[in-house]
């Protein structure tokens, strides 16, 4: 079922594409653009789910309602579910997508290693999950060169006699820089989930890379084109910080106080729910009557800035 | 208190390391290596090469503790009291057939063995996956290299000049024994997995492959002789032929047992048992066995008459059975650690199972 719904398929698309480029390392290149863009609708909804989030997570209420029930956990859940549904967030809004993709994101896996079979056994069960309209006579094996790898083996290129393992080590770096850019903002987080949130960033990279290490190199070549594409997709939906990697880059120049136009700031809000605006962080409440002035697009720029209701008159 | 963040640490580490390889080694799949000297047997199975004697006990067994980076598919080929293979860690090794001590190490390849090594008069062929086979003298010395466009899986051929290599390059080829040189190559059909036969009498070479084909080639020359494809209906060819009684029998991976004439393709007759093969025949007395992926074990005469079926338990058979000490052994495909080897004679009846001693 699983194989025939799933690993099937991805695995025979995967084979047609090595037969058309004729190149298996061009095609897992493709065949995992390809794959992320047909998912690229579940990666949007997650990570505007995600956002929504870490925005309501920076909500002052929020923070005082942990504040105060820091002793009643039932209660705090309770309320804060309660805030989370008047504020139109569903806390398992970006679980959806991501078990969704999950399916596909393992059949991606399992399709890569069939196709990269380098015994007999497996040679053999490539081809009997081969489309009858595929000949395997035709394209069985598959040559796995591609550059100075063997993407059937892990890959190591040697310089002067030492084996570097350069595709972990890209596995790292790209791994890295997708998660900084990724990486929630710690404005509204309090000390431990800041430092979690470094943690992961951190061990998230050398563990991807431990397994780049261990894997066959077609496999460590998906995960990099795997983090490029990614944070493509973050960049375009503006949800990248490149300042946590460009230095340069000044956060200040993003983070100008807001100013809003209710209209058009509905960031996490449900049709008829009640309305945030931004605010600068160092507002205080009282102060935070709206000025409509100019438009503010949601994105994670303004992730860090607080939220606040809209005071209905 | 330990803090979260040391938590998620430990748990992202836990979660490399269970993912890659309850992990440490090769991500590879396949058939345990099955060869024989005659009498006793040499297993390839996982993490261990075994030698087993005739009433199916342990001998030895080599590496003394296993490794999960080193895993051994290859057949063991013994000569002269030397037992040399290859592992999926780039190594060959060359044993004491006797002992199990290891004599040599070659250590310069760059892929895995997957291919079963032969060795005549002191020359060692060796097949690798990184695209190259190996010539190696019996000190494990590098006499000549010859570099491929893709890995080898099949056992080469050495005759009296030649060493025979059917390639996944959708050729046979002959290189010269001396130099490593090419002779000729010869176009096949399709990627070539299993070993050529070849018959000292005839001069001839027959190989199948997945083109779903058998062809017959000159052995000096590489001339194409005879093809054969059953009109299109031949499916793939996992297994080496073998010659019994004048006739060529070949199985394909849809069950149907081919007996073709050596001298000119002519099919003499079929027989279709309806199960998946990957493993070749073996001869037996007036006849030869065929065992099945499901582990069915059907014995024919050369009047095609079945002699004995035999269905052995939860047994996975990919590997072509070898004839030892009169019995037939037939290696099974199990993670398990039990029933590596079934021992039947020729009567069909079941003498042993090999279950190694807790390493």
């Amino acid at each position: 079922m699983w194989n025939t719904i799933i690993v099937q398929p991805l695995t025979n698309l995967l084979v047609l594409i090595t037969m058309l480029v004729k190149n298996f390392g061009i095609a897992i290149i493709l065949f995992t653009i390809i794959i992320k863009l047909v998912t690229h609708p579940l990666t949007a909804a997650q990570l505007k789910s995600t956002q929504a989030m870490q925005k309501l997570q920076g909500d002052p209420r929020y923070k005082k309602l942990a504040e105060k029930y820091k002793d009643d956990k039932q209660m705090l859940a309770q309320e804060q579910m309660k805030l989370q549904k008047e504020l139109g967030v569903s806390p398992f809004g970006s679980c959806l997508p991501t078990l969704i993709q999950l399916p596909i994101i393992f059949g991606l896996y399992q399709a890569i290693m069939k196709a990269m079979a380098s015994t007999p056994f497996e040679l053999k069960i490539l081809k009997d999950i081969l489309y009858p309209f595929i000949n395997p006579a035709n394209v069985l094996p598959i040559n796995n060169r591609f550059l100075w790898m063997d993407l059937g083996q892990p890959e190591r290129l040697n310089l002067f006699g030492i084996p570097i393992p350069v595709l972990a080590i890209v596995v790292v770096i790209t791994q890295y820089l997708l998660s900084k850019v990724m990486e929630a903002p710690s404005a509204g987080q309090d000390d431990q989930a800041a430092a979690m949130t470094k943690s992961m960033s951190m061990m998230m990279p050398l563990m991807m890379g431990w397994m780049a290490f261990q894997f066959s190199a077609g496999l460590a070549l998906y995960f990099v084109v795997t983090n490029i594409v990614t944070t493509v997709q973050y960049s375009i939906q503006g949800r990248t910080d490149w300042s946590k990697i460009l230095p340069f880059l000044k956060k200040s120049d993003r983070s100008t106080p807001s100013i809003v136009d209710v209209k058009s700031t509905q960031v996490v809000n449900k049709p008829g729910s009640t309305q945030y605006i931004e605010v600068p962080e160092d507002d205080d409440e009282e102060e935070a009557t709206p000025t409509p002035a100019k438009v503010s697009k949601p994105s994670a720029r303004s992730a860090s800035k607080q939220l606040r209701p809209k005071r209905k008159k | 208190m330990i803090s979260k963040k040391f938590l998620v640490s430990i748990g992202l580490l836990t979660l490399a390391l269970a993912l890659t390889g309850c992990a440490v080694g090769p991500r590879a799949e396949s058939a345990p290596g099955l060869s024989t000297d005659g009498e006793s047997v040499y297993l390839a199975n996982r993490t261990f090469v075994y030698k087993v004697n005739q009433s199916g006990t342990e001998i030895w067994h080599y590496p003394e503790k296993s490794s999960p980076a080193v895993m051994f598919y290859a057949a063991p080929f013994s000569e002269n009291g030397t037992v040399v293979f290859g592992d999926l860690a780039n190594k060959f090794h060359a044993l004491s057939s006797d002992t199990g001590v290891i004599k040599w190490q070659y250590l310069d390849a760059k892929g895995w063995f997957m291919a079963s090594a032969d060795a005549d008069a002191g020359l060692i062929i060796a097949p690798s996956l990184d695209r190259s086979v190996y010539a190696l003298d019996e000190a494990g010395k590098l006499l000549w290299k010859y570099d491929g466009k893709f890995g080898f899986l099949a056992q080469p051929v050495i005759t009296e000049d030649h060493v025979i290599i059917a390639s996944q390059e959708h050729e046979v080829f002959a290189l010269n024994k001396q130099t490593g040189e090419l002779v000729w190559n010869a176009q096949t059909s399709g990627s070539m997995n299993a070993s050529p036969l070849f018959d000292p009498t005839s001069g001839l070479l027959f190989a199948g492959g997945m083109g779903h084909e058998v062809v017959a080639l000159d052995e000096v020359t590489g001339e194409l002789k005879w093809k054969f494809d059953h009109s299109g209906q031949m499916s793939a060819i996992w297994s080496t032929p073998i010659l019994v009684d004048g006739n060529l029998i070949v199985t394909d991976d849809k069950g149907t047992i081919y007996a073709i004439n050596p001298d000119n393709g002519n099919l003499n007759w079929t027989i279709a048992t309806n199960e998946v093969m990957m493993a070749g025949p073996v001869a037996i007395e007036n006849g030869f066995v065929v065992v099945s992926i499901a582990g069915n074990v059907r014995a024919y005469g050369m009047n095609q008459t079945p002699k004995w079926t035999l269905s052995l338990v939860d047994a996975q058979v990919y590997t072509t059975p070898v004839l030892a000490a009169g019995n037939i052994i037939i290696a099974n495909k199990t993670t398990k650690n039990e029933n590596l080897m079934f021992a039947v004679d020729q009567n069909g009846v079941q003498k042993w199972a090999f279950t190694p001693p807790t390493n």
